[in-house]
């Protein structure tokens, strides 16, 4: 018998738990080099932005909708 | 007050220091004397689960009266199941603060350690999140 445990958003939750200001904020991580968001919440989703969008196409909503772009913090997260 | 927090300590390093046996010697003091001297890990007494213990700095003076003072920094176990007396970091409307959590025939409040800082009591239908239950403070006095 196995269990699998999914998070949702995983990459954005994992930050919203040392940053609880970014709860109920639309917040995206982008991969290595910032390319293209590769987690994105609730709020985020919402605004319509699709898995794996390129940043240079979304950076304006930073300014427009207040959305918030973490880069990728692979370490803190636990991998190595 | 609020903390920002660091990431965790993934491996707790270990400090060694020793432990001076102090006793009163008649005649010549053996040369081995400190091979019976015990170490003491310094961190691995500060630090219970390491894999779920944060880092965070202390801003304000609102624990003054617990011995938590600004620019401390805390290690904070998210492992330990709070209880009545802990004091905690909690989520209160999405900054983490520290307080003495209280929590008596099924009311809950955080307390400050400072009389000019009124007690937290969350509100119909709000929620109060502990966050973490702080094991240890650290104190660095300024040498310059």
């Amino acid at each position: 018998m196995y269990a699998l445990i999914d998070g949702n958003n995983f990459y954005v939750s994992c930050e919203r738990v040392f940053r609880p200001s970014l709860n109920g904020r639309p917040v995206i991580v982008l991969s290595n080099n910032d390319g293209c968001a590769i987690a994105r919440s609730n709020e985020a989703k919402a605004l319509g932005i699709k898995m794996g969008a390129p940043w240079f196409q979304i950076r304006g909503m930073a300014e427009t909708h207040g959305l918030v772009a973490l880069s990728a913090n692979f370490a803190l997260w636990g991998f190595e | 007050m609020s903390a920002i927090p660091v990431p965790q300590l993934l491996e707790v390093p270990s400090v060694w220091l020793q432990e001076i046996e102090a006793t009163v010697r008649a005649g010549f003091p053996s040369p081995a004397e400190d091979l019976g001297a015990s170490r003491i890990d310094v961190l691995q007494h500060l630090i219970l689960h390491p894999a779920a213990t944060y880092v965070l700095r202390v801003r304000g003076d609102s624990m003054r009266e617990h011995g938590i003072f600004d620019q401390d920094i805390l290690l904070v176990d998210r492992a330990i199941r709070p209880k009545h007396g802990h004091i905690v970091v909690a989520n209160l409307d999405n900054e983490f603060v520290v307080k003495l959590l209280w929590k008596r025939n099924g009311s809950i409040k955080l307390k400050a350690g400072n009389p000019t800082y009124p007690d937290i009591v969350p509100k119909d239908g709000q929620t109060l999140e502990v966050w973490g239950v702080v094991l240890t403070s650290i104190k660095k006095f300024d040498i310059h």
